[in-house]
Parts: C-alpha cells; structure tokens; sequence
C-alpha cells in the first residue's frame, strides 16, 4: 500500500506558545520534536562566563574571551579522553565506515564507556555488533550507550526487540518507535519493523510520544482498530489522530471517525481527528480511482 | 536566532524592563542595554553553535539557568560573532544589567508553580529558561541525564 500519500507526523510546525509552560509540556515538548540529546548528555557552562564579557569595553578581549568559551565548550565533549590513544579510539568508533573494524573495536573497548557511546551511535555497525551492545551486563546499564543505539539509523529487528524488552526508558523507545517506523513505510509491504512498531503502538504502558510514532509504522489493520475502540483511559487525541492518518487503518474505523460517532471515545475525538480521518479516506478512495483510470483508452 | 529576532527579543525585554523599572524605553541607557543583550544573546548562540549537544548555562541570570537546544531538522547559519552587532558602540554598562533581566523573569515566574519560559527562533533554536531551583525537574523534562 502506497504510502506517499498518508500526511507525514513531522510536517513542520510553526513556532507558537513562546512564553510559560509547564515542565509537562516541555517533556512532550522536546520528545516530539527531538530536541533531546540522544545520548542524554549536555554540555555546561557557568553563567559566569557570559557575565564577565558584559563587564568588558575592549572588543578584542571580549573576543578572546568567547573564543576561549568556544574552545572549552568542545573540549568539554570530546576531553574527557585523557589518553591520546582512547581519543584516537573514540574518534575511529564514530567515523569507521568498516563494520569489522568496528566490531573489533566492541571487543577491545567495550567497557570504555566513551568509546562505546560513540560506537553505539555509528551507522556503520553491523547487528552482531548492536547485538553485543544490548545483550553486555554493564552496557545495558548504561542509559547513553542505549540511547545512542536505539537512535542509530541502522538499527535491525533483533536489538530493538531486545531494546524493547530490556528498557524503560522512553527516549530509548523512542529511538526504536522512529526507527522502526520508517523502515516499516520505506517497505513496499507489512515487514518485521512493522511487527516491532505494531507491538509498540498496542503497549498501553508507553509514553504516548512513543506509541504515536509507532502507529505511525503499523500496517496491521486490526491493530489499528484495536488501538482506535480501547476506549481505554490512557487514550490521548494525539494517538487517536496518528490513527486517522494512517492509510492501512480499516475504511469503517477511518468513517467512524471522520463522522465523530465513535461512540465509546466521544469524550476524545476532536475535530482535527475527524478531518485527518476524512482526508485519509479520501486519500484512498482517490488512490484506488487512479490505479483504475491508468488502464482507460486515453482519447 | 537570527539576527533580526535578537534585536526584537532585546527590544521587547528593554521596553518591559523600562515598565518595571520605570525608565523611558528610548533613552541612552535603555540603548547601551539593548546592545549588551544584542551581544550577550549572539555570544550565547556562538556557544550553543560549537556544541553537538543542548547547552546548559548555570546561573545565566542570578536565580535562573537557561538551555539551547537545536533541533535537527534546521541548520545554524547566523552565527559569525561580530554579525550587525556594533561592539565599539558598548558603553561600560553595569553588570546590573543581567540582575535588571532577571527581574523579567522573576515578573514572569512569579505566582506560577514550577515551568519554565521557553522561545523558538525561526531557525530551529529552542531557549529554555527555567529557575536554577528547578534544575534537576528542568533537564529530566528535557531528556538529559547528565551533564559535563
């Protein structure tokens, strides 16, 4: 089923609601538009710093001063290496292009937590090493080491099964809910990432962040319908809407919604949601038409 | 942020602080403050430009912390230093003026409980100002688990 015309969940959203907001709704905030590290780790720099330039006339030391604030700023994420060679280590895990290479570099290194973070985020690994990554004891302790990997864009079906599993923590299952997702709507047919995405859209233990954009990736149409009559207490408009946008949601649910009669969840449904239900069923209805009129004479 | 949006942010914190503090929004000294601000946000954006990660800045403001953090899906590009910002122009104004700034953030804050006060550039920079008391809430809601 063609996916080129369901609306895409990352459309870009125009910047509103400068101004207070709880702690809340910045969570939701940063989960959905990947403002988080994926790492988890920031950088700081004391306030300090900043003040003193306002005390300064000169311009040439106000220069110095912020590039000596640069300097540190990326020391700071590169210099907790002391040594040269783990330095030349990390920096071989997170630009090696060669998965051997890599995954020999697991064995040698695998418990410098530097290294591996930065292995855990390259593209290049291969799944026995991502296997490596999820299965060792110490590493699966580490919230980075996990979250880099659950973010990594070639993560397989096997480590995000064992992510699901071992993790609770939703920036982890987020990185597998995105991955997961498109590589279920890249396929030209339902695939094993969409099992994944369909057994992270029916965990009603989720963040709803992280079940929204694992619908996303469903292509199991009675578990759209199930997601869409729980009516359960944990339903959330943005889930209900992840719903009515996807194409393989059964044609009778997708009518339900767009007409606002869904009994049991009248308390949810919002008029976004019944607009994204019509237009995905017009979508479709639209999409079968053309496959047809493709075989008319033309005149 | 770009370059624009500084001098707006800076403008609208300089006219609200001349309300608080009960100074005429034109006069020279709101303009030396204006252009502090100007170069105190480029500087910050500078920062925030060299780091991979969200920005932590601790006591920015007496009482307050604020973070940068970039989405991935817009690249930085107005970050040169000296950008339209006229440096020699800076009178020597007192460091009074980060405590007059954080007055509009203990105007904003005051009665709420815990939040933060967040603003979004048109290029994709999310700042979030929040009390340094509420550090450890702050950055959970953000995603960060530590911090260098």
């Amino acid at each position: 089923m063609s996916n080129a015309i369901t609306p895409f969940m990352n459309e870009v959203q125009k910047p509103q609601g400068n101004g207070f907001m709880s702690f809340d709704a910045l969570r939701e905030r940063f989960l959905t538009r990947s403002l988080y590290p994926k790492d988890g780790r920031a950088t700081r720099v004391e306030g300090d710093r900043f003040a003193d330039m306002l005390r300064i006339g000169s311009l040439a030391e106000i220069e110095q001063r912020i590039n000596a604030l640069l300097l540190d700023v990326r020391s700071a994420e590169h210099g907790l290496i002391k040594d040269e060679k783990m330095q030349a280590a990390v920096s071989i895990a997170a630009n090696s292009k060669d998965s051997f290479e890599l995954h020999y570099l697991t064995s040698m290194f695998i418990h410098h937590r530097e290294v591996m973070i930065a292995l855990a985020g390259n593209a290049n690994i291969g799944e026995k090493t991502q296997m490596v990554i999820v299965n060792d004891e110490t590493l699966r302790a580490d919230s980075a080491v996990q979250r880099a990997l659950a973010h990594n864009p070639q993560l397989r079906e096997m480590p995000m099964i064992k992510l699901i599993r071992a993790s609770d923590s939703p920036h982890v299952l987020l990185g597998v809910a995105l991955n997961a997702a498109k590589r279920s709507k890249g396929a030209s047919t339902a695939n094993e990432y969409s099992e994944v995405c369909s057994a992270l859209a029916r965990g009603l233990g989720y963040d709803s962040v992280v079940r929204q954009a694992a619908i996303e990736g469903v292509r199991d149409p009675e578990v759209l319908r199930a997601i869409a009559e729980s009516g359960s207490v944990v339903m959330v408009p943005r889930i209900l809407e992840a719903v009515a946008r996807n194409a393989s949601t059964p044609d009778d649910v997708l009518q339900e919604m767009s007409s606002a009669s869904f009994p049991r969840l009248q308390p949810y449904l919002s008029i976004s949601v019944a607009e994204l239900a019509y237009s995905t069923l017009e979508s479709k209805r639209f999409e079968k038409q053309n496959s047809l009129s493709v075989q008319a004479p033309s005149p | 942020m770009l370059q624009n949006e500084r001098l707006k942010v800076a403008g609208d914190a300089v006219a609200r602080m001349g309300s608080l503090l009960d100074f005429p929004a034109d006069d020279v000294f709101a303009d030396a403050i204006k252009h502090n601000f100007v170069l105190l946000l480029t500087a910050i954006d500078a920062v925030a430009a060299a780091s991979n990660r969200p920005l932590l800045i601790t006591t920015l403001l007496p009482g307050y912390d604020l973070v940068v953090a970039r989405s991935e899906v817009k690249q930085h590009n107005d970050l040169l230093f000296k950008d339209g910002v006229d440096v020699r122009s800076l009178t020597a104004v007192d460091p009074s003026v980060l405590q007059s700034v954080a007055l509009l953030l203990d105007d904003e804050f005051l009665g709420s409980g815990g939040g933060a006060i967040t603003f979004e550039s048109d290029d994709g920079v999310h700042y979030v100002a929040f009390r340094s008391s509420d550090r450890a809430l702050a950055l959970q809601s953000m995603g960060i688990e530590s911090v260098q």
